[in-house]
Parts: C-alpha cells; structure tokens; sequence
C-alpha cells in the first residue's frame, strides 16, 4: 500500500511539476533519418551527426513543487558537442505529436546555421539564431509561432517566480512571442532562467561545467594555462562550431568494447600520439582537466599490448609505409602510417556446420548461373550463322557499286568474361568481439559471410580477393591477405577465414589505400572494393572522431578518382549517420539485423554487379 | 527523303550568361575549334547551344547518344528501295556537307567505337572520309562540332577517353547563382518573382545534399516545372512535392524530408 501510493504520489507530483504527455510523444529515432537530410539541406555541416543526450542538469530557477518532485533538475537539452548535434531523445513537451515532431525540426533548423550558443549569452544567441530561421525559412514562421503559443502558457507565471528572475522572464516571453522586437538584450545563462525554453539551444554542458568550475576555484598557473585560457575564450567568441576542440579530451576516449569506463577512468591520452603542433592542445585538455577534478587524475595506461612474437600471427612484411589525410592541414602526410602484412595461421583440418555447408551449396547453385556465358556476337568475319543486318547493309552497298571486300557478314557464338575483380576487405578490430545475440558475435557472422561469399564467388569462376585488416595506433596498422588475387580458393583460405579473430582498432583509410594500391596492380578493367565494417573509423589516437571519418572519407575519393568502385557494407545501427558522409549516397548498404549478413552479402554482390 | 531536319531554332530562345562562356564559345566557331561542353543535368547545356546557333546563324543538327549508336547512325548509309539503292546522309556528313553545328549530346552513352568517326574533323585536317561512297568531305568554315556530357555520372563504365577529349575546348557549366536562377525562372516560366527567388533559395539549399543524400541535385529545369505548376494554380507546396521531390528520389524517407525543407521554405 505505502508503495502504491509513493507510485501515484511519484506521477502527481512529477506531472503537476513538469507538464509532459507521454501519449504524444515522439521518439528521436523515428525520424532521425529525415531529420538529418533536412539539417544538411538547411545548410548543417555535412560530418555532424544527430545524436540523442542524456539529461542535463537544468542550472535555472525550479518552483516548490517541482524541488519537492525533484524534478527539472535534469532536462534533456538540444546542444551540440563535437562532431555530433544532440537532442532529446523523447519528445513529450506538448500534446500533440505534430507539435512535438516541431519542436524537433525547429530545433535542426536553428542548429541548422552550425552556431553553438555562448553560455553566458543563451537569450541573446537563441534570440539570434531565431531571427535568422525565420528570415531565411519563412515557411517555419508558422511552426514556431505555434510552439511558442503552446510553450507560454507551460512557463512560470512571473509573480509566482523570485524577484531576481521576474525582470529575465518578463524579458524572455516578450522575445519568444516577438523575436524581432528592438530592445537590448542582456547577458543571461541558463542559471538566470526561470525555466528551461525547449525550443532552444544550449552551450555544450562541458563548457558550462568548466566555466563554472573556473569561476569557483580561479587558477592561471604559468604563462601556458594562461595562454590556454586565452584561446579558448577566443574559440567562445567565434560562435563557430569548432568540432575539433577538445578532440582529445577525457569523454572522447572509447576503447569500442568498453565504452561505459571512460565515463569513471581517470585518463588522459592526449600526448600520447601528441605532435609538436598539438603540444598547446594538449595543454589545453590538461587544464580542463585539473579543473574538471580539481587536481589532476592518474593516467593509466589502457594499451593493448601485442602479444609475444610465438603467440602473435605470421609477419609477411613489415614497414610499408603509408600516407594519411590531415583535414585540419588540408594535406595528405605522407609516410605517416606503417603497415605490415601478416598472415593467419589456420589449423590444418576446419568444420563448418552443416547448416552453413548447406546455405553454401544453395548460393554455389545460384551463382553458377554467373559462369562466364556464351554470347553472340554481331558482324563477325566468320561464325555460325549469317548477321542479316549487316547482309542487308553490305546487300544496299553492292547494289550502290560500292563493294566492300572485307564484309563481316556473320554472328558468333563467343565466351564472354566479366572482366571485373573485387577485393572484400574486412574490419578485424576488437568491436567485432560483441555479440550479436546469445549465442553469436559479429566476428562469427563477418566469419560466416565470408565463407559464404568466398564459396559463392569461386563457383562464380570470378577473379576475387579477401583482405582483413586491424590496427594499434598509425605505427602498426595490420593488412591481412587472406586470398590473393592469383591464390587459389582451397582448403588453405577456408581455414583462414576460419581463423579470423577480432584484434586492435580501425584504421580504415590506411587500409583502403593499400587496398586500392593491391586492385591496381590487377589487370581487370572493373575493380570494386568491397568493405565489411561493424563501426566507424577509430584509432587509439586522434583517428577517433572526425580525423578518422575525414581520412577514410579521402581514401574513398582517392580509390574513385583510381577507377575503383569502393562499396561499404556495414552492420552498425548508426551507419546512417557517417556512411553518406564517407561513401556517398550510392555507395552503401547498411544491414539492420546482423545475423542477415552472410546471406545477404552474396546476394547484394550478385545485385552489384549484374 | 530528309528524314533529318536542321532545327528551325526558335526565334528568341532565351539565354542567361552565367560567365563570358558566349564570347569564348564565339570565338571557338570564328577559329573551328571543336567545343566540349560539361555540367550537370539541366543546367542550361542544350539551351546554350541553341542560342548560339542562332547568334552565329547556324544550323543546328543535334543527336542524342545512346549505346547502340553506331557510325553509320552518324555518317550514313545505304537504303534499298525500289530496284534501286540510295545513300541516306547522317546528321554529322549533313553538317559537314551544309555547314552548321554539330551537336553530340551525352556523347558518353555513344559506343566509344563510333566516336572514333569524329576524330579527322577534330583535328587541322578537319576532313570527313566516307568509305561506303569513297567520298572525302572537306568540312566548311561554318562547320563546328560540339560535344557534351555530365561528368557527374562518370564511372567506370561511362566516361571519355582521353583521346577524344583532348581534341576540344572545355566549357564547364554549372547551376547559377541564387538571383541569376531566380531570373531565368521567372522568365522562363512567367511566375512572379518572389516565387522565383524562393525556388531559386531552395535549389541552393537542396543542391547541398548531393552526394550525401542525392544521386543527382534538383536542376534548373526542374524549378521552371514547378513555377509552371504554380502559376497555373496548383498549391505551391503540392507543385514542389511532384516537380522536385519525388522526382529527385525514390526513398519516402528522403522524400519526406525534401518536402520538410520545401515547406520551410515556401510555408
């Protein structure tokens, strides 16, 4: 009973305090994809993608009721933070769905301008980035007077409110019902405001956290944090979304598998792939850091270490050195990266399960029909039968007196050869270690599909290659030639396939330039590139985040402007968001349900290339 | 007989200069040089060669390219009639023969062998053999070849080879800015110009997402559809909807969010 009515007393209070319909609520997720088509239209950089966020702590005023409730005390808001634009994941503000799926687009159109509000200047950049909408989208005019006037009513009556706020809501009512109305604005952060407005923008928490930190425990120690502080508040003024910022901060660390740590580790990697010019950035990070916790934290050490020479795969070759693109240099650094070639060691005698043997007979039947065929081939100087267009053709001639003495007159039956060779190159990096679903991991289905697609294409008779590759920072990017063009598909290859096991990081760019280098040298006239990857381009260090996407974004365009047809395959749930990017429109195929990779995979080849 | 028709230019066939590609073009033909003309689809390619054809009072002969083009389809052949056979001229000894412009269009479709044909007019020599009827034609001074393509479909399968390209001058055409596109809609079309500026506005915004989101980006031509649409009475955003939207994709998704950014801008 006690608990039943803390239950109903939980839901009265919470819905007294903070008005939410649940009925009409919208979900982030379900419109994701033409929210972000409709951000780049707007004119929204091309490599942010559309996140959800957690709540945030709203810093304003909140009433009696709802510090009883303990709620507002965290709110979902729409901010941008790296190369992502967050938004709330559920939209409930208001009761009718159309007006929530608004607030969404309302929300993409204003991030639309790639201008991230200043923390202490929330009213007068909000009040900006409004006018600016509006003027440019008149369309939305309607959409946003309609938010506005649900909106009002949901805002604490002045009278109600703190002396201290009333002057501030007054104001920000007045701007929300007129956003053109001439009258000065003053500086006011979200801790001057009443309540949260849902049809705005928000600084990056991170920058309000530490600004807030700095105001409370004031530090400028030696010239270089001076200097650091320095830009950063010069990198506040320009508005500008500057997405590298903080690019190796603590939250940017992801070790794929093990993502939920780098929220409580204490770590700092930022010199450890530092370059001179980073040095400063570095700094930067360092700062934020010992503000951030007051001192600064231990560093641990979270590398994988390679394994022991005995235990590790076969080395083919060492030290093939690569060049990398650098997006904020606009430069392609060459020898930057060093590759090695290793080989898989199979075990001598490999099973695969019946199930699997029997799906590959199926497809073994349905790609024999892709054996070279014999096709006839028009005006021939000899063949087995008469062409009569060119009869007729050579007929109108003779009877004009112009004879021609070399008459192809003939239709040939003739072997016709695709002349085309694809190379599948697979990502080996350790996020292939998740499951899937209870009894499977991605590396098992990656296994899986290409066993299948190794046994489709041989009973094909197509020319192909199956490459995997895995890396541990730009110095050892690991290139596995599973099957060379010129090797035969034997039991050799299947026990590699077999042997396949997730290691390292996902240097992606480095491997697709040496795959394209490997289709180059082939003398096929179609080369396609086929890439099976679970997750974004990563590394241990700066490959993270936009560096890696802008590199493999650059790899792609090289291998195009070679000739190469590259194709991503890829199982991530998020592959909408950077695959575009990367591989263009045309050029992708994102699977939803894993598992349906390895039979779908020679099915989507056979779609490509017939 | 003439189964071929020079085209009967229409008399004030509208153009908008979008750079000095009228002064080069002119120039080319007062000097026989062969012209290649690249850019998108529907951006005013096949437009500019008719208004200058009819500045330069040329005739125009033009043949859209396909794969099963052969050099017959262009050169001629022989027709068998009543006892008797006759030679049928090709558009391109039609031109070599008459004087005037010979237009390729999309002469990346065209079978890489038939485009050989073109290769001994291009250079000085500027000369047409004709093997069938042993003929040699000298191409007049009036004659002038013109060739274009889109260079965004390139791939491995379609694209020029480097040894015909090299034989002409290159003019790249792109979509025009916001006002000059806003001025050939309105003219085209008759709409008003505050529509015109908004299509134009919204072309701007939509030509971003090619690449990412879109095969290709909504054309000129395009817009002018939808200003026709409009200015005959069907609801703006209903016009938008069938002239741009669906006809630039085929995923409801993708469709759905054009038509968001359709009706941010038109409201």
């Amino acid at each position: 009973m006690e608990e039943w009515v803390g239950v109903k007393w939980h839901h009265y209070i919470t819905a007294k305090s903070l008005p939410t319909y649940p009925d009409a609520s919208v979900s982030l997720t379900a419109i994701k994809k033409p929210l972000a088509i409709f951000f780049r239209a707007l004119g929204g950089d091309k490599a942010i993608s559309i996140g959800h966020t957690t709540a945030q702590l709203f810093t304003g005023h909140r009433n009696w009721l709802q510090v009883i409730a303990g709620a507002a005390k965290r709110f979902e808001k729409g901010h941008f933070k790296r190369d992502h634009l967050y938004l709330p994941e559920q939209m409930d503000f208001f009761a009718n769905q159309q007006c929530n799926a608004d607030v969404y687009y309302w929300l993409t159109a204003l991030a639309s301008h790639n201008h991230v509000p200043h923390p202490q200047h929330v009213l007068a950049h909000n009040i900006y980035l409004t006018r600016k909408t509006l003027q440019q989208w008149p369309g939305l005019a309607k959409i946003y007077r309609n938010l506005v006037r649900q909106h009002l009513p949901q805002r604490p009556h002045s009278k109600q409110l703190p002396k201290s706020y009333q002057a501030n809501e007054s104001l920000v009512k007045k701007l929300l019902l007129n956003p053109n109305l001439d009258c000065p604005i003053p500086d006011m952060s979200e801790q001057d405001m009443a309540a949260l407005v849902p049809i705005w923008l928000y600084a990056n928490p991170e920058q309000v956290l530490a600004k807030q930190q700095k105001q409370a425990l004031p530090q400028a120690k030696g010239s270089q944090a001076a200097k650091a502080q320095q830009q950063k508040s010069k990198r506040y003024s320009a508005e500008q979304v500057d997405s590298e910022e903080d690019k190796d901060g603590l939250l940017s660390f992801r070790l794929e598998s093990l993502f939920s740590w780098s929220e409580f580790i204490n770590l700092d990697r930022s010199e450890e792939d530092g370059e001179d010019d980073e040095a400063l950035k570095a700094a930067d990070d360092l700062d934020k850091l010992s503000i951030g916790q007051g001192e600064t934290g231990n560093k641990i050490k979270l590398d994988l270490d390679l394994p022991a020479a005995e235990y590790d795969d076969e080395v083919l070759e060492t030290g093939i050195l690569m060049p990398e693109w650098h997006h904020k240099k606009q430069m392609l650094v060459p020898d930057y990266c060093s590759l090695q070639l290793m080989q898989i060691t199979g075990s001598e005698s490999v099973t695969w399960p019946p199930q699997l043997q029997r799906q590959a007979q199926q497809l073994k039947r349905q790609f024999e029909a892709l054996k070279p065929q014999r096709q006839w081939l028009n005006q021939q100087v000899d063949g087995e039968e008469p062409d009569l267009l060119s009869f007729i053709d050579f007929t109108a001639d003779k009877c004009a007196g112009h004879s021609n003495t070399d008459p192809k007159l003939y239709r040939h039956l003739e072997h016709k050869q695709r002349d085309l060779c694809s190379l599948i190159l697979t990502d080996l990096s350790l996020s292939t270690d998740a499951y899937v679903n209870d009894e499977k991991k991605v590396i098992d289905v990656i296994r899986e599909a290409l066993y299948l697609f190794a046994e489709s294409l041989h009973a094909a008779q197509e020319r192909f290659a199956i490459a995997g590759f895995a890396s541990r920072k730009r110095s050892h990017v690991r290139y596995y030639p599973i099957k060379r063009f010129e090797q035969k598909y034997d039991d050799l290859i299947r026990s590699r396939i077999h042997a396949i096991e997730p290691s390292y990081y996902t240097r992606m760019g480095t491997a697709i330039r040496y795959a394209t280098d490997d289709l180059l040298a082939q003398k096929s006239k179609q080369k396609l590139l086929l890439i099976l990857t679970d997750g974004k381009p990563n590394d241990l260090d700066q490959y993270e985040g936009r560096h890696g996407l802008e590199d493999t974004k650059m790899a792609v365009k090289e291998a195009k402007q070679k000739g190469i047809i590259p194709f991503c395959v890829s199982i991530d749930h998020e592959a909408y968001d950077y695959l575009p990017y990367i591989f263009g429109s045309q050029s992708y195929f994102h699977i939803k349900n894993a598992t349906e990779l390895p039979k779908k995979l020679p099915l989507l080849y056979l779609q490509l290339i017939t | 007989m003439d189964s071929i028709q020079a085209i009967k230019t229409n008399s004030n066939n509208y153009y908008q200069a979008q750079n000095n590609e009228i002064e080069l073009f002119q120039t080319a033909a007062n000097n026989q040089i062969p012209v290649l003309l690249k850019g998108p689809t529907g951006c005013g390619k096949t437009r500019f060669i008719q208004h200058m054809a009819e500045v330069l009072g040329r005739k125009l002969f033009t043949v859209a390219c396909h794969e099963d083009l052969t050099a017959s389809d262009l050169i001629g052949r022989h027709l068998i009639g009543d006892g008797k056979t006759y030679w049928q001229d090709g558009p391109l000894t039609r031109a070599v023969r008459e004087g005037g412009i010979c237009y390729l269009d999309e002469v990346v479709e065209a079978r890489k062998d038939s485009i050989v044909a073109i290769h001994p007019l291009t250079d000085d020599r500027r000369i047409l053999p004709l093997d069938r009827t042993g003929e040699l034609l000298k191409a007049p001074d009036d004659f002038m070849l013109v060739v274009s393509y889109n260079p965004g479909y390139q791939n491995l399968l379609k694209g020029l080879k480097p040894s015909t390209k090299q034989r002409f001058m290159a003019l790249r055409f792109d979509y025009p800015d916001i006002g000059t596109e806003a001025k050939i809609i309105a003219r085209e079309s008759a709409c008003e110009t505050g529509l015109a500026q908004q299509l134009a506005e919204l072309a701007h915004h939509l030509r971003q997402l090619k690449e990412h989101d879109l095969e290709e980006s909504v054309s000129t031509r395009l817009l002018i559809y939808a200003a026709n649409l409009i200015k005959h009475g069907i609801d703006p955003m209903a016009a938008c909807q069938a002239a741009i939207s669906e006809s630039l994709s085929d995923d409801p998704e993708v469709v759905t969010a054009l038509n968001l950014v359709i009706q941010a801008k038109l409201g």
